[in-house]
């Protein structure tokens, strides 16, 4: 009796050893963004042999900090996360490190704290090139001489948010393309798009395109500019992607999209983490490139965007 | 002065800074204890109302599982170095985790912040303070702060409070002892050292040089003007005293009488300067002596004797004093008793009168001698008061008016004047004291005219005047002879020079008439050539005639300035006749440009008088008409100007030499000199021109020829 249960430990402990399980703490998995993110870890955990927890917070604090917990608790191997914001990261690392769990940060960052990787997209470079697409279709609509360009931005506190601006004002600036001003969102919603877009146009005569540096409001700019009698005349260039943009990239609606990776970026945490659980050197900060897509090259891009950028999986 | 007492500016000194530093020290204690205590409260209420803060300030963060945001919170409140640790028990997520969540923020060893890691807190260290308390939302407790808070800093601000407090006693003491001590210094030690000073500063008699400086506070300047008046009136004592002094040893010294003072035994207490001179004694052996020393005739008894016939006036006492080489004088003693503090003294001032009487002998011996010369003198003397009364005379003043003693007694000696009475010499007498001798005519008894040389002086009580009388009488009728025989004399000289113009009038004048008489044709021309000749002559008898009136007049007595030169040509006109009658070659050496201050008329005759000297002399001494030489110099030496007139007439005997200015004296035979001749030359040259006459034997040298004389040198003062 004695020797079957402990037969019965040492097994309990081979299998319970042999199945290694990372989790993925995600802010809201019903954000596109994110979904297509998990996918990419999910791809890549499976192809590794790890299973994969994924625990939404739906952007709720204390969610996130249960999932956090139940995550430890359940004793994975490693984590990812992406988090709410930087801030709440710092308290999920600490209560990582407190259990001696690896974590690997994909997108959003932290303001402290101890993590093995955090892979972002290069955000300037990203809205560097996206600037260089709208000066280009300024320059052919003769549009940069008088035109000026409005920006409806995510919170400029934010390091991203930061970092898209000062790209795509680089590339204005190159041409000698006025600004007419940065609007923050802060609600991210339809009407608070459409109203900042709205006062750009009307306080800015001479706007000829607005920069969106997200992706899932576009609606709002593309009525206010409709509304405010534009239509047609006032460009419309976006940062990130939705599906419909490739369509609307190829019909004009949109000049171009700034399209992030997140399929590409949750393969890349996944890998990251593995790496280092298995003992491998891996990159503290890991910059993914951000696609420039446009009417020139959507059709070149388009495998890369359906996988990486949409997560559509063949 | 005690030198170990300690200087006032010392104790000053001492005081200021006990005084100073006590107060410092208790006025920083209070400061430090109330610090300390404000400091401690300070810090309470600021860890209360930071703890009461966060109790508010966490509850959205805790209820939001805002953990991060909440330590950043933590952290923020470690701005002050007080907070140890702030730890945060946070029941929300505790919830979560099934366990305690407790978070916070502590200090390192290194005084930095970081992560409270579940550390024990040793509150016992770094004097820890632990306040806590509970975090509530809607009334359910969701968490519990604990802050901690040290006294470490608090005690290290209370330390630097102490070295900062003892610098600044260390400094304000310094400050205020150097403010306090300049200003006692300024207002009262320099006053007070400089009065010390003033003090200090004094004479030999131990009193201050100087007055102290009045310009100080009210108290020291009353202080001073107290010292002042005290070193006034001081000084004033001892200048009173020294005066005092002064006097005394004046009065003892100074006096001609030798002045002692000895007590009733005869000892000699004090004694003046000349006292131990006339004895002979040094001060030491004075000290030693008594009456018994110096008047050896003394004893006891007689002693007893004086000093009972002793009283508090003078007594006169002649003694006879022996001094210490032996020798003795005749000592006029006044004595008489004096009371020092109660004990009787003898004072004593003595006189030498060895001397005095001596003197007195000798006064009645020259009063005889005077009686007696006032009696026989030649001269006539008579004393009156200064009302002419006679109240003295002598035989002569009786012989020479020829009254007697009994008539003359009670006269007043304005009664022998006919007219001018002697009121205005008497008042010029009183006034100047003297007046020379002067000529004035008397009328003695039967009328008889005496002409007297008078001089009137004023004696020497003041209240007498002394008249002296020379009968010159004789002389001046000896001098209207001796005039007379001048004129005899000019008269003869006046016929020498006439006899050759009344010659050539005599031919010239007989000349027309012979030649008249013999039937001459007489011109026209003749006639004027005879009239002219006598007209011409004539002059020069009138030119005669009025140098000798002139001479004989003698009416100018006034001096002016003159030439020599024209002297000796007045006297070579008036007497060149005589000078040719008499063979006497007159060789002149006159310099026209000397000048003198006189009368060309007195000195005339005084010429004359010495020329006739002269001529008498080579007729007496029947020299030889070739060797008859008188010779007329003048030379100037000096400031004065020599008239020497010499002759060769063999000289005078030294014998007589020295009298030839006496009147009447004369070695000439009577008919020949009257003896007044050179007398009157020695009244017109040292009298009337103050000059003076040098008479000597002397060689004269003419034509190869050594011949003896006598010279007269007269001298006058020169006139440029």
């Amino acid at each position: 009796m004695k020797y079957v249960l402990v037969l019965l430990i040492l097994c309990n402990f081979l299998f319970a050893n042999s199945t290694k399980t990372l989790a993925y703490l995600v802010s809201d998995i019903r954000i596109p963004f994110w979904s297509i993110m998990a996918k990419g870890i999910q791809n890549q955990a499976t192809q590794a042999g790890y299973e994969l927890k994924v625990y939404s917070a739906d952007n709720i604090k204390e969610n996130e900090l249960k999932n956090t917990i139940d995550a430890i608790n359940s004793k994975v191997d490693g984590i990812i996360i992406s988090p709410i914001n930087s801030s709440t990261a710092v308290t999920i690392l600490k209560f990582a490190k407190n259990a001696n769990i690896p974590v690997v940060i994909s997108d959003i960052g932290t303001e402290d704290g101890e993590y093995v990787s955090f892979i972002s997209s290069n955000n300037e470079d990203g809205a560097y090139n996206i600037g260089k697409v709208l000066v280009k279709k300024m320059q052919e609509l003769n549009y940069d001489k008088n035109g000026t360009v409005g920006i409806v931005s995510i919170p400029q506190k934010r390091a991203n948010g930061k970092a898209r601006t000062q790209g795509f004002m680089n590339a204005l600036n190159e041409a000698n393309i006025k600004g007419a001003g940065l609007l923050q969102q802060v609600d991210f919603s339809y009407e608070e798009t459409y109203a900042h877009s709205m006062l750009l146009i009307k306080e800015n005569p001479n706007l000829k395109a607005l920069w969106l540096q997200g992706s899932d409001r576009y609606q709002g700019a593309l009525d206010a500019i409709k509304d405010s009698g534009n239509e047609g005349k006032i460009l419309l260039i976006c940062f990130d992607a939705e599906p419909e943009f490739i369509d609307m990239i190829q019909n004009g609606t949109l000049v171009g999209a700034a399209m992030q990776q997140p399929y590409l970026m949750g393969q890349k945490a996944t890998q990251s983490l593995i790496d280092h659980i298995n003992g491998k050197k891996v990159e503290k900060i890991q910059q993914l490139e951000i696609l420039a897509i446009s009417n020139e090259n959507i059709q070149e891009k388009l495998p890369i965007i359906k996988r990486n950028v949409l997560g559509i999986e063949e | 002065m005690n030198t170990q007492n300690l200087s006032l500016k010392a104790v000053i000194v001492y005081v200021i800074i006990f005084f100073v530093t006590f107060l410092m020290v208790l006025l920083s204690s209070y400061n430090y204890i109330e610090k300390k205590e404000h400091l401690i409260q300070m810090l309470h209420d600021s860890s209360n109302h930071k703890i009461e803060r966060l109790t508010k300030t966490l509850v959205p963060f805790l209820t939001s599982y805002s953990v991060h945001e909440y330590e950043k919170l933590l952290e923020i409140e470690f701005k002050d170095k007080e907070t140890y640790a702030i730890i945060v028990e946070d029941f929300v997520t505790g919830n979560l985790l099934g366990k305690p969540y407790i978070t916070g923020k502590i200090r390192d060893e290194n005084w930095q912040i970081k992560d409270y890691e579940n550390e024990k807190i040793d509150i016992s260290q770094n004097n820890h303070l632990h306040q806590s308390a509970m975090i509530i939302a809607d009334g359910k407790d969701i968490g519990k702060i604990h802050l901690y808070h040290t006294h470490h800093f608090l005690n290290k601000e209370l330390d630097s409070l102490i070295l900062n407090s003892i610098i600044t006693i260390l400094v304000f003491a310094f400050i205020l002892i150097t403010l306090l001590f300049l200003a006692l210094k300024r207002f009262v030690l320099n006053p007070v050292e400089s009065i010390i000073e003033n003090i200090t500063h004094t004479d030999k008699n131990g009193i201050p040089l100087n007055h102290l400086r009045e310009k100080n506070s009210f108290e020291l300047t009353l202080l001073s003007q107290t010292i002042n008046t005290m070193i006034e009136q001081i000084k004033l004592s001892k200048e009173k005293i020294e005066f005092e002094q002064y006097k005394y040893q004046k009065l003892m010294n100074n006096s001609t009488e030798l002045l002692f003072i000895m007590d009733i035994n005869g000892k000699l207490i004090e004694y003046s300067k000349q006292t131990k001179e006339a004895l002979g004694y040094s001060d030491e052996e004075m000290k030693t002596l008594s009456v018994f020393d110096w008047d050896k005739e003394i004893n006891d008894e007689t002693f007893k004797y004086i000093i009972n016939n002793l009283s508090d006036k003078p007594n006169y006492i002649e003694r006879t004093h022996t001094k210490k080489d032996g020798s003795t004088y005749l000592a006029g003693m006044k004595a008489s008793i004096i009371n020092i503090n109660d004990q009787k003294f003898i004072y004593a001032s003595i006189r030498d009168i060895t001397k005095e009487k001596q003197y007195q002998k000798l006064i009645i011996e020259q009063k005889e001698e005077f009686e007696t010369i006032f009696n026989y003198a030649q001269v006539g003397i008579a004393i009156t008061d200064f009302d002419g009364n006679i109240q003295k005379f002598n035989n002569s003043f009786e012989s020479m008016l020829q009254y007697d003693f009994d008539e003359l007694f009670g006269k007043n000696i304005n009664d022998f004047y006919k007219s001018n009475t002697l009121m205005q010499e008497i008042d010029e007498t009183i006034r100047s004291g003297h007046i020379d001798s002067f000529e004035k005519n008397l009328i003695g008894k039967a009328k008889k005219h005496i002409t007297v040389h008078l001089s009137i002086s004023l004696l020497p009580d003041k209240t007498h005047l002394l008249f002296i009388f020379k009968d010159i009488t004789t002389l001046k009728l000896l001098e209207e002879q001796t005039k007379l025989a001048s004129m005899g004399e000019m008269i003869g000289n006046i016929a020498h020079q006439w006899r050759q113009p009344l010659s050539v009038i005599s031919t010239s004048v007989s000349g027309l008439k012979m030649r008249q008489e013999f039937g001459q044709t007489i011109s026209a021309k003749d006639i004027a050539e005879c009239s002219d000749m006598v007209v011409q002559q004539t002059q020069y008898l009138s030119d005669t005639i009025n140098n000798f009136r002139n001479f004989l007049k003698g009416s100018d007595k006034d001096h002016s300035t003159i030439a020599l030169e024209a002297v000796v040509n007045n006297t070579v006109n008036l007497i060149e006749a005589s000078i040719k009658n008499n063979f006497i070659t007159l060789v002149q050496e006159v310099d026209p440009k000397i000048k003198i201050h006189g009368n060309v008329n007195e000195l005339t005759e005084a010429l004359i008088n010495i020329i006739n000297n002269s001529k008498d002399a080579f007729n007496i001494n029947d020299t030889a008409q070739e060797e008859r030489y008188i010779t007329i110099k003048t030379q100037e030496n000096r400031n004065k100007v020599e008239l020497i007139i010499c002759d060769s007439a063999g000289g005078i005997s030294e014998e007589f030499i020295d009298r030839i200015f006496e009147p009447y004296f004369t070695t000439k035979h009577q008919s020949v000199g009257t003896g007044l001749g050179l007398a009157m030359v020695n009244k017109i040259v040292c009298e009337r021109h103050h000059g003076t006459i040098d008479v000597y034997n002397d060689t004269l040298e003419q034509e190869n020829k050594k011949l003896k004389g006598v010279c007269f040198k007269l001298i006058f003062e020169r006139v440029n």
